[in-house]
């Protein structure tokens, strides 16, 4: 850039990539999350009020510049906007109202574009319109797909026998009850090898194409850190930690001044957003494994299901309901900072979920109390034009991969965390622990 | 002596700038001027410091040549209300030309007559509802609004005087005095006897008697004591109404109150000071006799941390800068390391603002071994409670990295606010701005600013202010009678 200036060419502002400061960048990341973060004076106060950073690379101040500079390379292979679980203390200590947690949360999302190679989710997360009609466009292919199934019009009584042997058994126990179950309109296996196989084939190779993209960007391109090839093997149980109990939630109260215990907090209402995220991000990962493996275990005709079907229908059931409403609650009063500034896409994400809870409540109601067999035909219709485009739009593209992408980072950051710390052990006294004893010197 | 002139000036404040400025307009020209202070002393903040930057000399010395210009002034033309403050400004309604300026000569010239020959003497008689019922519209002409503003008048309260000019400061008073006060002009970091001299450099030189302690009739030990009938118990707060011709304010500033930053800890532990504390524990007439020693335990401080920007520079608390707090706080480790050679000082700062020729004096206090500077802010401090140390974390800017840092005591550098008198201007509008200061807008109503009421600075800066508005006082003046 000197260089340029020194020429009389002026600054470079053609943005490519190849640049080391995109002037394109600081509009990409406000295209998709609008925040003060050009405000910023660099004290550092949000980097040391951090209870989560660590003390050797703390953010956010240096995502903070990175943005305002447009530092692409480094924001790319950043995973600290991951680590971030935006419990809003650099915002309100902010002496510039700056927002750095905001800024964090845009970061995710623009990381998702990044990973994201089809572009896809840069389209999402820009336009609420473009949202709004892909998800309309997978509805769509839903529809489309049943009426070439099941038809539009749910079949009749008289027509049972002609339907297949399973059915034709199980309407003629009722004779001339003409009313159908569930599994005589809609076969539990037409959905799992029409709509579910074929869904979790595709979600599944765009996720894990960008998580290996991720991986690219994060870890393989540190050329500075070698990691031992048995390390991804020992730290994989961090990945299956943080993923089950979302810990860092609770790292978001500790306050070295107020030295509280565990159960205090927990009196005190300071873990409930973490309970009810870990509630909801339960219920929602039991209820997507039932429903894509064991769905004969739920779309059952059978009016009393088995023990363990109650159990995870019903966890599933009054955690979805209970953690969206509670979620959009705390988005509607924004008292909280993380709850302060809502996004588009954390919106569809709260009313999809819900939507898919409800109706899905809704049809097993029906189901089990027989009523008109015509109102379930529909209404399971509805069902899947709400949570196939909740699942295609929002797992690789939009919200819902901060479920992959948070462990992932945790993982990745712990791996190349205990690489350094063999490497430093390896070399001995080197450079970086005179740095290190300096900064020893200042406790 | 013109008699045109004769209407006086009123300068909000006695500080450093105020009497600046009331020495610049009556040596520059025949006015006189009224100075309402609202402490029994003048001298302001000034009085409170150890020691001036950058050229590190005692404080009073320069207020002291100010008040012997003072001394030196004609007789009667700086006058001084101490203990008073202003309760109302109206504007003298305008009339057209002529005739108002006679009217308004005559009266002024009764008015200054009235006034009190010196505010300190005992003899001040307070100017009576008659004068005041001078009647400037008496032609009967309310036209010509837009012209000149014809000058001010001012109801002043002045606090009951107990004690008289006879006062030789002998102190027999004070030791038989029972009750006790927390001395506010050392920020309450002491007690001093209900009756009490504000500090050594005290102008009036008397004493003063808390109306809020002292028992008053049921004990009256002074009153016995007191060889001089200098004090009189029963004196009362008295109004004077006057009227002025143009308005200095150079009504100061006061610390930012630095337990509202929650997180530095000012207020909850003992050892987290504000720079003007700092000043006073230096000082050798100061609570300590001028040794640096923690308030929790007496111990000296050694290692001590300044933090820039408490408050300043913030948003959330004052969103400007207050101009003066990094030389402040350069100046305090430089004085904190010539007292004890064992001494270290580490500052915090996101920018250390030395402008100008200030930058010497940073380069002498960072040219000093065992100052260090870290660039990052304060963002939380908490207390070691067995050794009452004080933990501070900060993000180390220019190595990215979150330290840990101890210290014996921790120095807030906290911010200016400007003070802004409760007076009731009725149509008047006052031009502040949005933080709280007069910035040049208020010229046209003959209303000028000075010092840190203006804009936040040194008293360097401050007294050049003061030269400005008695400039613009005497412009005021001169296009009025044109």
């Amino acid at each position: 850039m000197s260089s340029n200036s020194i020429n009389g060419k002026g600054i470079n502002i053609n943005g490519n990539d190849n640049d080391i400061n995109n002037f394109n960048l600081v509009k990409n990341i406000k295209d998709i999350g609008d925040s003060p973060f050009k405000k910023c004076f660099q004290c550092g106060t949000c980097s040391a009020i951090c209870p989560l950073s660590s003390d050797n690379k703390p953010f956010p101040r240096k995502e903070m510049i990175w943005s305002q500079w447009g530092l692409k390379n480094e924001l790319e292979s950043d995973l600290d906007p991951w680590l971030c679980y935006y419990c809003g203390k650099c915002s309100e200590f902010c002496p510039r109202k700056a927002d750095p947690g905001q800024l964090m949360m845009s970061l995710r999302r623009w990381l998702t574009t990044v990973y994201d190679w089809t572009g896809i989710s840069r389209l999402l997360y820009k336009s609420k319109v473009a949202e709004y009609i892909a998800l309309l466009i997978v509805a769509v292919v839903v529809f489309i797909e049943w009426a070439a199934l099941f038809g539009l019009t749910p079949p009749a009584g008289s027509a049972n026998a002609n339907i297949g042997g399973n059915a034709a058994v199980m309407g003629s126990a009722g004779g001339v009850n003409k009313i159908l179950t569930i599994n005589q309109m809609v076969p539990a296996y037409k959905i799992d090898y029409f709509f579910d196989y074929p869904m979790i084939v595709i979600l599944s190779a765009l996720l894990i194409s960008f998580i290996f993209n991720m991986f690219k960007k994060t870890v393989l391109s540190d050329k500075s850190i070698k990691i031992p090839f048995k390390l991804y093997f020992t730290e994989l149980w961090t990945l299956l930690f943080n993923f089950f109990t979302q810990i860092r939630f609770s790292k978001c109260e500790d306050e070295e001044t107020q030295k509280e215990t565990f159960f205090k907090k927990l009196s005190e209402g300071k873990y409930n957003f973490w309970f009810t995220h870990v509630f909801l991000m339960t219920s929602y990962v039991a209820l997507f494994i039932g429903i894509v493996v064991f769905l004969k275990w739920f779309q059952t005709d059978d009016k009393y299901v088995l023990f363990h079907t109650i159990l995870f229908d019903y966890y599933a059931s009054i955690g979805l309901i209970f953690g969206t409403i509670y979620f959009a609650y705390k988005r509607f009063t924004k008292k909280i900072e993380r709850s302060k500034f809502s996004h588009h896409t954390d919106w569809a994400f709260i009313v999809l979920l819900f939507m898919t809870a409800f109706t899905g409540i809704l049809l097993r109601a029906f189901v089990v109390y027989k009523d008109p067999s015509s109102w379930v035909f529909y209404l399971y219709l509805i069902h899947l034009m709400i949570v196939i485009p909740m699942l295609v739009i929002e797992v690789p593209f939009s919200k819902w991969s901060h479920l992959a992408y948070r462990p992932i980072a945790i993982y990745f950051s712990a791996l190349k965390e205990k690489a350094v710390k063999l490497n430093e052990a390896e070399a001995g006294t080197g450079v970086a622990d005179s740095a290190a004893a300096a900064a020893d010197d200042n406790l | 002596m013109n008699k045109l002139n004769e209407r006086p000036v009123l300068i909000i404040g006695g500080g450093f700038s105020g009497i600046s400025a009331a020495l610049e307009i009556t040596e520059a020209s025949s006015k006189s001027v009224i100075i309402v202070e609202k402490n029994p002393y003048i001298g302001g903040r000034v009085l409170q410091m150890y020691k001036y930057f950058p050229k590190l000399c005692p404080s009073f010395c320069g207020f002291e040549i100010n008040l012997r210009r003072i001394k030196s002034a004609d007789e009667g033309r700086i006058k001084f209300l101490v203990s008073s403050e202003i309760e109302e400004v109206i504007k003298i309604q305008k009339n057209s030309g002529k005739v108002a300026i006679q009217n308004g000569d005559a009266s002024a010239g009764e008015k200054v007559s009235s006034l009190p020959a010196d505010a300190s003497a005992g003899n001040i008689r307070s100017a009576d509802a008659g004068v005041n019922s001078n009647n400037y519209g008496n032609t009967g002409d309310g036209t010509n609004v837009n012209d000149y503003v014809n000058g001010y008048k001012v109801k002043i309260k002045q606090k009951p005087q107990y004690i008289n000019d006879n006062c030789t400061i002998c102190g027999e008073c004070a030791k038989v005095c029972p009750e006790n006060r927390l001395n506010d002009f050392n920020y309450n970091m002491d007690t001093q006897k209900a009756i009490y001299i504000t500090n050594i450099s005290a102008y009036p030189s008397k004493f003063n008697i808390d109306a809020e302690v002292c028992k008053f009739d049921s004990c009256k030990k002074c009153e016995a004591a007191c060889k001089y009938s200098a004090i009189n118990l029963n004196a009362k707060e008295e109004i004077f109404n006057i009227e002025v011709e143009s308005i200095v304010v150079a009504s100061g500033w006061k610390p930012y109150d630095a337990e509202k930053i929650t997180n530095l800890g000012f207020g909850k532990y003992k050892n987290v000071i504000t720079n003007v504390m700092m000043e006073r524990l230096a000082a050798d007439n100061g609570p300590t006799g001028g040794k640096i020693i923690r308030p929790s335990d007496g111990k000296e401080a050694k290692n001590v941390a300044f933090v820039q920007c408490a408050g300043s520079r913030n948003e959330n608390h004052l969103p400007y800068c207050s101009a003066i707090c990094c030389l402040a706080s350069l100046k305090q480790s430089i004085y904190l390391r010539e007292k004890n050679p064992e001494s270290s000082s580490t500052i915090f700062y996101i920018d250390i603002r030395t402008p100008g020729r200030y930058e010497k004096f940073y380069n002498r206090a960072s040219s000093d071994e065992k100052t260090k500077f870290v660039k990052g802010i304060v963002a939380n401090i908490f207390e070691d409670e067995l050794s009452g140390d004080l933990f501070l974390e900060a993000e180390d800017i220019l190595s990215g990295k979150k330290i840990k840092f101890r210290a014996d005591m921790v120095v807030l550098a906290a911010g200016m606010v400007p003070n802004r008198p409760a007076i009731k201007t009725g149509d008047i509008k006052i031009g502040y701005d949005a933080n709280g200061f007069l910035f040049n807008q208020n010229d046209n109503l003959g209303i000028f600013s000075a010092g840190v009421a203006k804009n936040p600075a040194d008293v360097y800066s401050s007294v050049q202010a003061s030269t400005g508005a008695a400039l613009s006082v005497l412009q005021f003046s001169a296009n009025k009678r044109g």
